[in-house]
């Protein structure tokens, strides 16, 4: 049995879908009465729908000053500060007041066109990968929609089949709009300059402060999000990175207090350089990781210095996710200025306590002493991630009482012994080590991977790295090494690099990349300078491949459906060439017969077949393979014509 | 066929472009980049939209013809027929002078009746037929011009009148055949062979084709016969025209012999769908 349905009750539905998942994503941004108008609209438009009737009495008069009340109240107190959203509050307040009005089909395009706002407003609240998740189930939504919508003006109802023809061309329209977009969006032009901008959506992480404390150090070790990211551009990845981020001088009541880090010139740099980008989370430190010596620095949004520490720090918190790429000396031992006065500093009241030990690991030069103390905690003492709270000096309780305790209990006490020696030491904070991705041939090192570490002044080398934490039990954070979490990493880096990140200078990048490519082509394989193999032409061949294999399958598909099946249809499919076309009900005598009026040699030679056909076929008499030679010319004859 | 497309921005299509200036504005003025993908979403939609509207419209070809007698101001079906050589075409609109149909879904090949009305009398020429669509989204409406060539002889719309006594009135007279036995060149019926029956009547294929003897059979010429005399042009020609239409029509439906005096032409008394069709093409150029 045929049934039919309704565009425009589909469309209906579509919108309150599509309206819940623009209006979810900018959830926490609505003012609380434009929210609880649209929750009471959004809950009666969809019940007054499903009975087909409508509010008595709610007429546009009454309705229309109830909403401009609405967004006077909403403009009321207005200011910089709260713009976007009271603007956003409006926004809703006239979605909700569309929605329990009744619904026609210029109603549904209006209230599409509003969410298209709606998902607008969800660009300036999140910049995570999820936004690339919500825009697509919006425009497979939103585009079926407006189908339905298109729909109902034309027909009243139509075929159920029908209906599911148009949710597959929407859903063809949706994964087409995929590279469509991408293409606009890569080459529309960037304008370098902008006159207001948006902070980002996403949470800053702590991260290292100018004064950390055992505390805070546990606090970031336990957090598995990602930190930032590394993609190499030159040069070979060390083993073990150990990406500084700032370097504290003097220790204070258990916790560690930045040194000086007056602003110095990038050095020369002498020998090995390797070059990477890092993609940085939100952090509201200004401490940027950096690998060895830091040679220079690119960045678009800020504009990183190198301090005395040789460590890179940015003028103020880096609140949104930022890019930077940096040439640097991938040395171990840090070069620079010799010790200040707080690198030898010790708390006097510390000084007995820790001479004991300190006698223990003393040896003839400070080289020696050095890896005598690294060694000493390395094997006497345990780690834990969370040793619980010392009474009085950390430090001592570490290494007299508890035994136990985290990187920062290690490289403290390493210090501190060190410095109870008359040896100058320091304590760097930063991250150690990161997950290879594969798939994405890059470095995710998360927040737990952060670590503090020991540099100690050797005459004649410079400040010397030291890790007296037991390597084994560093970085065991609750992250899994999949490959669909590698997958689902690498999207996201993906989408920072291409989408949050691009910029004018990536857009020339790219376009260069693009001209050097056709002039490659056009000078002839043997010169092409272009790597076929790369990442990105990877990403082409993939989708050229998909489309291949997608095209394959419907054609071989349409040709196995299509085939004919009996000599008869063959015949008719011959004929089709021809451009004679049998019409339905007529019989093979007739169409010849038709075809025989106007191409006399043709008609005859089709008369013969017929005649032989139902010979063969219903008389049972006759060979098939004459019928076989027969369409064979005809066939032929075609290609001869 | 001649073809050509033509595309017209219909007004929810100029809502859609202020909506997507309005946001790539935005995407500027912000620096923005995910306002800038939103906008790129746009532009995309517009771009395929207009891409989708043209394949609704590629590969579609269309042809006319009159199925029964067309009179003037009196809608009459034609076969159209639709034939989508590729993909699938949804909401299509089918446009002539004379009137037009909706489809809502074309795959392969789909017969409609298009219900055309003339409001003259004589030769009208269908040059095109206009196919348009606001697939998918309606933003953007476009259309295809089909050639069609098709000429319509359209009869007189029958205008009622009585059908004049025997012996004669306005149009003419009627009166009873003076030669019985006399028959028309027209053939009436394919029936078995009888004694008597001239051989020079026996219908040689249908006899093979049956396996016994066939005769044709001929309307005879006898009986009362009905004669129209328009011979002369005289005010109120159009109504005249049509009222002889309506008698021609009534006349042979009572089974009476029509002859028909126009002022260029002479048509004798006859019976059967041939003659009609004389009848009728006769008075429709006159």
């Amino acid at each position: 049995m045929l049934r039919n349905v309704y565009p425009l009750s589909i469309s209906r539905f579509l919108v309150y879908g599509a309206l819940m998942g623009s209006v979810g994503a900018v959830w926490g941004r609505i003012p609380f009465p434009a929210l609880v108008v649209f929750l009471l609209s959004y809950g009666l438009g969809l019940a007054l729908d499903r009975k087909g009737v409508g509010i008595p009495g709610l007429r546009p008069r009454i309705l229309v000053p109830l909403v401009l009340l609405g967004v006077f109240i909403s403009l009321m107190g207005m200011n910089q500060d709260n713009f976007f959203d009271r603007a956003l509050g409006i926004l809703i307040i006239i979605i909700g007041a569309k929605l329990v009005s009744p619904k026609k089909g210029r109603d549904m395009l209006q209230l599409f066109l509003l969410n298209f706002l709606v998902v607008g407003a969800a660009a300036i609240t999140r910049w995570g990968l999820d936004f690339a998740i919500l825009v697509l189930v919006e425009a497979f939504l939103s585009i079926s929609g407006l189908v339905f919508v298109y729909g109902a003006s034309e027909e009243q109802d139509i075929a159920l089949s029908q209906a599911g023809k148009l949710f597959r061309w929407s859903g063809l329209l949706t994964l087409g709009l995929i590279p469509a977009a991408a293409l606009f969006f890569l080459i529309i032009p960037r304008p370098t300059w902008t006159l207001l901008a948006w902070g980002g959506g996403a949470v800053a992480k702590t991260g290292f402060s100018d004064r950390v404390s055992p505390g805070a150090v546990e606090e970031i070790q336990s957090d598995p999000s990602p930190a930032f990211r590394i993609r190499w551009i030159r040069g070979r990845p060390p083993e073990r990175p150990l990406w500084r981020a700032i370097v504290y001088g003097s220790y204070q009541e258990g916790g560690w207090e930045k040194g000086a880090d007056e602003v110095i010139d990038f050095p020369e740099g002498s020998g090995e350089t390797v070059e990477y980008e890092i993609v940085l989370e939100p952090t509201e430190s200004r401490h940027l990781p950096v690998l060895g010596v830091p040679l220079g620095v690119w960045s678009k949004h800020i504009k990183p210095a190198l301090t005395t520490g040789y460590t890179l720090k940015a003028p103020k918190a880096i609140q949104n996710r930022t890019l930077y790429r940096v040439r640097s000396d991938p040395v171990s031992d840090i070069p620079g200025h010799g010790p200040l006065p707080y690198d030898e500093h010790l708390p006097p009241r510390l000084r007995g306590g820790l001479m004991t030990l300190a006698d223990r690991v003393a040896r003839e030069t400070d080289l020696e002493t050095a890896k005598a103390a690294e060694a000493f905690l390395q094997k006497g003492f345990q780690y834990d991630l969370s040793p619980g709270k010392a009474p009085g000096d950390p430090v001592l309780h570490f290494l007299y009482e508890s035994k136990r305790g985290h990187c920062e209990y290690f490289a403290s006490s390493m210090v501190l012994l060190l410095r109870s020696l008359g040896i100058p030491a320091r304590i760097v904070a930063g991250y150690r080590g990161g997950e290879w991705n594969d798939l994405g041939q890059y470095l995710l090192v998360r927040q737990s991977h952060a670590h503090t570490w020991v540099e100690v002044w050797i005459r004649g080398r410079g400040w010397v790295p030291f890790d007296p934490t037991p390597w084994a039990a560093v970085a065991k954070g609750p992250f899994l090494k999949g490959s669909l979490s590698q997958l689902i990493d690498f999207l996201r880096l993906k989408w920072y690099y291409w989408v949050i990140d691009y910029d004018l200078g990536r857009q020339m990048d790219l376009a260069r990349n693009t001209a050097s490519l056709f002039s490659a082509i056009r000078e002839g394989k043997g010169k092409m300078a272009v790597d076929l193999k790369g990442t990105g032409f990877k990403a082409v061949w993939l989708i050229v491949g998909a489309a291949g294999l997608i095209l394959a399958y419907r054609w071989t598909a349409r040709h196995l459906r299509n085939r004919p099946k009996t000599r008869g249809e063959r015949f008719v499919r011959i004929l089709g060439r021809y451009g004679y076309h049998k019409a339905p009900g007529e019989t093979l005598r007739e169409f010849i017969g038709r075809i025989a009026a106007q191409d006399a040699p043709l008609g005859r030679q089709g008369l013969v077949f017929v005649e032989q056909y139902y010979r063969v076929e219903y008389g049972r008499q006759g060979k098939a393979e004459v019928l076989d030679r027969l369409l064979m010319a005809l066939n032929k004859g075609r290609w001869n014509d | 066929m001649a073809k050509s497309y033509k595309v017209k921005i219909m007004p929810s299509g100029y809502i859609y472009i202020l909506f997507t200036i309005v946001l790539s504005v935005a995407a500027v003025n912000t620096g923005n980049n995910l306002l800038y993908l939103i906008s790129s979403l746009m532009l995309a939609l517009m771009l395929l939209s207009g891409l989708s509207s043209l394949m609704n419209l590629l590969f579609l070809e269309v042809s006319l013809s009159p199925s029964r007698a067309v009179f003037a101001g009196t809608p009459a079906p034609f076969r159209l027929t639709i034939r989508k050589r590729r993909m699938e075409s949804f909401f299509l609109s089918c446009e002539t002078l004379f009137g037009a149909l909706r489809i809502p879904y074309v795959k392969g090949q789909v017969d409609k009746s298009l219900w055309l009305s003339f409001p003259k009398r004589g030769t009208a020429r269908v040059d095109n037929l206009k196919v348009h669509s606001g697939f998918p989204l309606g933003f953007f409406k476009r259309f295809k011009i089909c050639s069609l060539d098709l000429e319509v002889l359209v009869y007189p719309k029958p205008l009622p009148r009585e059908v004049p006594a025997l012996e004669g009135n306005l149009y003419g007279s009627a009166k009873t055949t003076t030669s019985p036995g006399e028959l028309s060149d027209e053939v009436k019926e394919l029936r078995a062979y009888r004694a008597r029956d001239p051989f020079k009547w026996v219908d040689w294929k249908a006899t093979a084709r049956k396996g016994q003897i066939m005769v044709k059979g001929f309307y005879q010429l006898q009986g009362d016969t009905l004669v129209i005399d328009l011979s002369r042009k005289q005010r109120g020609w159009e109504r005249r025209v049509s009222e002889a239409c309506f008698l021609v029509l009534e006349g042979l439906k009572r089974d009476l012999l029509v002859s028909l005096l126009l002022p260029d032409k002479r048509i004798g008394p006859g019976r059967g769908k041939e003659h009609k069709k004389c009848l009728l093409e006769a008075l429709s150029v006159t």
